[in-house]
């Protein structure tokens, strides 16, 4: 299998303070990886950093076996890393097709009937705004959003936040069904046990240090992992 | 002539709106005030000159006016479009993520520069202009309606419904919006934002080069400070509609040259840049987002 | 950073130089638009050094910790107070200075709002204004003396300050900024009109100087005046900055929901800071209106607010040391420059916009910066 995505000994800081100290991570092409941490670990920031929005002070990332530190958010992008961020983050005042059309900017239209068939749902509601839709309908259209522009590799930030055992699990389908269509997945979840189970190796965060590392399997029967993210005693 | 002035009033209004609309897309974007914007207006009216003047005498003018005219035009905005682009990427660029206050500083200082540029090169007196071809009245209904004013307004209005269409029907206008609402994510869809906001910049100095040029034929005389007062009022044109409402801009605009032709006509002239204001105040006391505003609170 | 972004970053940089020597090519002409892009093709490339020459301009007071450095300014300002009647006398370096003293006033009046509360403020000069010809128009029309005078004009405008602040304070952040630009019109175009009160565009004349005991018709009478309610007035910003109302100032600049949170009632510190500010517009527009003589709504612009703005900014924000040094550049500036009279002003934006870029702090800021950097290391 081929690295696809490569951080190695990233250093990244919100001015003074240092948020994420040497982390390394590989993720192959077609797995799903997920990294899952408490909060303020730092799962969020090494999404960033890999997108673009945050500058590491230390540390290489490597798409493809070239760096890609310093490209501005856009290159990135355009690189197939796309990423679905923390709180959904819709454009409130564009309508939903234009969501998916601003996921697709790059790209010029194309995808917009496969997502609608993803998701119909979206299809029903394109010209209201994004803002308007509830809470698990956003996220729909987030995912879909994000589908826009054919990813190479798919960083989502927690997509299960705020949403219902059902549609969390309706989400989770999804996102197998996307890794099955050859996207790799970069998951990044509170809901340790969901996101193990559908993930071929995982990775723990913690306070800023990548403190375990395996496959999906050996975390879920791992006893730390049990106690501190799962709840299982 | 109650009509006579409305129509005086919706002519000085239109110039406005396209002033106004730079600075609500500039704050939509940036959330900042983009105080050298005056200066493009006034620095349109110059070029308006300059080249006109040049044309003539090369002997376009004579040859043929409306080349010459649309020529000028042309040129005018091209040039005030990079002078946009150029102040965002020199005076506010190096200051993105600087506080609030450094850009609103800069753009001082950038007016202030350019105002005393144009005074050194072009010289501290009014500079006037005359355009015989454009001298003409047409009159509907006892209306009379100067050449300039009918132009004025014509080009106010489809330049308006092209910005319009521009920036809700294209896919860059679309990004517009986008980058407008949040920044951060606009960028993880692969919008350049950084071209975003210079064409933002780019869009609004071409509009209110437009403005610059045609108020320069419609007084015949320009000087280095009309872009201040310009400016200034159609910021709070901008303010009145609600500001980062484009809409809100055009009719901001409307409403303030209105206000201020009947006000002059009706009142007293000695106040008409105080109307401006009171309104202002007075609409921000009752409606503090303006009148088609979203709430600034939303944007924290 | 990667190598074909910084070779485009480059090139971008030498498009821009291009641009903009043929953008002003229709001002100066084909021959001086050609020497300005070689001059900015030279500056272009040296570019990197200017940056180094600029933080090397601010290390130059890097030796000094901040408390020495604020002797320092003690040191240097007596000295040039006790300097002054010493040297070969100079009623325009006299006059200048005074000058710098009243902006003095002003910049860290105007600090109070804009600097430790937060509040933008752009009409400034509106309330220099008001002190300004409440001290002419009543010391011209009614017979009181000078203290008196001085005293009522300055809670005139004080209350002035009071009743546009409590409309005023409702709006945030930039709406607050334009109401209070729009005041500032408004009070000009009235100065303009009001022929009756005002007489005009042409102003008054004829205001007697300061009487206190003594005339102070002399321009050294006049500095000493200016220098000792100066060291008073700065002396009280300081005092209050630092007590409790300070404190909920600075509590409210950096986030009004915590202030509100943390029990300060927010409205009333608000309304404090607004009406502390306009005191020291009043105080400072009568000691200009008795040293001119003469006020005219020339000298009260909105360019006037954006000065004291910038006075303020230049020094570094929320700093009374900073706005003192920021007056000081601020009038010297264009007062050394006048020998090149007609592109003083063009000199003087031009700094703004550098002061601002490579100098984001204030002048005061990067030095604590500097300091900070290197007690680090
Ligand atoms: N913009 C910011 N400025 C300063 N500190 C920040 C900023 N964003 C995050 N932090 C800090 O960085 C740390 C890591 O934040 P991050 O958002 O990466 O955590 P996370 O692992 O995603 O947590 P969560 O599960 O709650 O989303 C936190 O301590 C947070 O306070
Ligand atoms: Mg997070």
């Amino acid at each position: 299998m081929s690295i696809l995505l490569e951080l190695k000994d990233i250093e990244t800081s919100y001015g003074d303070v240092k948020v994420l100290k040497g982390i390394s991570i590989s993720i192959n092409r077609g797995e799903i990886v997920s990294l899952i941490g408490n909060n303020g670990a730092g799962k969020s920031t090494t999404l960033m950093t890999i997108s673009g929005i945050l500058r590491p002070n230390k540390g290489d990332i490597l798409f493809n076996g070239t760096s890609i530190v310093g490209y501005p958010p856009h290159e990135i992008v355009r690189l197939g890393l796309i990423q679905c961020p923390e709180g959904r983050r819709i454009f409130p005042r564009l309508t939903v097709r234009e969501n998916l059309l601003m996921g697709g900017f790059l790209r010029s239209g194309g995808n917009l009937d496969l997502v609608f068939e993803m998701f119909p749902v979206l299809k029903e509601r394109q010209n209201q705004y994004g803002g308007t839709l509830s809470g698990g309908e956003q996220q729909m259209l987030a995912l879909a959003r994000a589908l826009m522009s054919n990813p190479v590799l798919l960083m989502l930030d927690e997509p299960s936040l705020g949403i219902s055992p059902i549609i969390t699990q309706r989400i989770f389908e999804h996102i197998e069904e996307i890794n099955k269509k050859g996207v790799t997945i970069l998951l990044v979840e509170q809901n340790a046990y969901a996101s193990l189970k559908i993930s071929h190796r995982a990775y723990v965060l913690e306070n800023g240090y990548i403190k375990i590392e395996g496959t999906g399997q050996e975390l879920l029967d791992s006893e730390e992992i049990k106690v501190a993210y799962l709840g299982i005693r | 002539m109650f009509i006579q002035q409305i129509i005086n009033g919706l002519t000085l209004g239109s110039v406005y709106s396209l002033i106004a609309l730079g600075y609500t897309m500039v704050y939509g974007i940036l959330e900042f005030i983009n105080f050298a914007h005056g200066e493009i207006y006034m620095i349109g009216a110059y070029l308006g000159i300059i080249f006109l003047t040049f044309f003539t005498a090369v002997g376009l003018t004579t040859s043929n006016i409306y080349l010459s005219l649309f020529l000028t035009m042309i040129l005018t905005i091209a040039f005030c479009c990079a002078y946009g682009y150029l102040i965002e990427r020199v005076g506010y660029r190096p200051l993105r993520y600087a506080p609030r206050l450094s850009p609103l500083i800069s753009a001082i200082g950038i007016s202030i520069f350019l105002q005393n540029f144009v005074m050194f090169t072009q010289g501290a007196t009014d500079k006037v202009i005359r355009v015989e071809a454009l001298d003409g009245f047409v009159s509907v209904w006892g209306i009379n309606l100067s050449y300039l004013q009918v132009a004025i307004l014509t080009v106010s209005f489809v330049v308006m419904i092209g910005l319009n269409l521009f920036v809700n029907k294209t896919k860059i206008g679309t990004a517009m919006r986008a980058t407008a609402q949040d920044k951060i994510m606009a960028s993880l869809v692969g919008i350049d934002i950084n071209m975003i906001i210079s064409l933002v910049f780019v869009v609004g100095a071409g509009l209110a080069s437009v403005a610059g040029v045609m108020v320069a034929g419609y007084y015949g005389l320009v000087n280095y400070h009309i872009g201040y007062i310009a400016g200034l009022k159609a910021f709070t044109a901008a303010v009145l509609g609600g500001i980062g409402s484009i809409q809100g801009a055009m009719i901001g605009g409307l409403i303030l040259g209105i206000v201020e032709t009947l006000g002059s006509a009706y009142v007293s002239s000695d106040y008409k840049d105080v109307y401006a204001f009171l309104i202002l105040i007075v609409v921000l006391l009752i409606k503090p987002t303006g009148l088609l505003g979203q709430r600034i609170e939303d944007k924290i | 950073m990667n190598n074909y972004i910084q070779s485009n970053t480059h090139l971008i940089r030498l498009f821009n130089v291009l641009l903009i020597s043929i953008l002003v090519l229709p001002f100066i002409g084909l021959q001086h638009s050609a020497t300005l892009l070689v001059v900015l093709l030279v500056v272009f490339f040296l570019k990197d050094y200017l940056k180094v020459f600029f933080s090397s301009l601010a290390l130059s007071f890097s030796g000094y910790s901040f408390s020495r450095y604020k002797k320092a300014i003690l040191v240097v300002s007596s000295v040039i107070i006790l300097i002054i009647p010493i040297m070969p006398y100079s009623q325009y370096a006299t006059d200048v200075i005074t000058l710098c003293l009243i902006y003095v006033i002003l910049a860290c009046g105007l600090n109070v709002i804009v600097g430790m509360t937060g509040l933008l403020h752009l009409g400034y000069a509106a309330f220099y204004a008001i002190g300004a010809y409440s001290y002419a128009l009543l010391s011209i029309n009614t017979g009181i003396p000078f203290l008196a005078t001085a005293v009522l004009s300055i809670v005139i405008t004080s209350f002035i300050g009071l009743m546009t602040a409590f409309p005023a304070l409702r709006l945030k952040g930039d709406y607050l900024a334009i109401v209070t630009l729009g005041f500032g019109e408004i009070l000009r175009v009235i100065l303009n009109n009001w022929q009756s009160l005002t007489n005009g565009p042409n102003g008054l004349s004829g205001i007697p100087a300061p009487h206190v005991f003594v005339d102070f018709t002399d321009a050294r009478m006049m500095f000493y005046l200016t220098a000792v309610v100066c060291f008073v007035s700065v002396f009280i910003i300081l005092r209050v900055e630092r007590s409790k109302i300070g404190r909920a100032w600075r509590c409210i600049k950096e986030d009004e929901t915590v202030a509100l949170a943390m029990g300060i009632d927010v409205v009333r510190y608000k309304l404090i800071s607004f009406v502390f500010g306009s005191f020291w517009a009043g105080l400072a527009g009568v000691l200009y209106a008795s040293k001119m003589g003469f006020v005219s709504p020339d000298s009260f612009t909105f360019l006037e607010s954006i000065l004291i703005l910038c006075m303020v900014i230049v020094g570094g924000l929320g700093n009374t040391y900073g706005a003192i040094i920021g007056a000081f550049i601020l009038i010297c500036i264009p007062e050394i420059l006048r020998d090149i009279q007609t592109f003083r002003m063009l000199i003087v934006g031009l700094v703004l916009v550098l002061l601002v870029i490579f100098l984001p702090k204030g002048i005061v800021g990067s030095i604590k910066d500097v300091n900070h950097t290197n007690s680090k290391s």
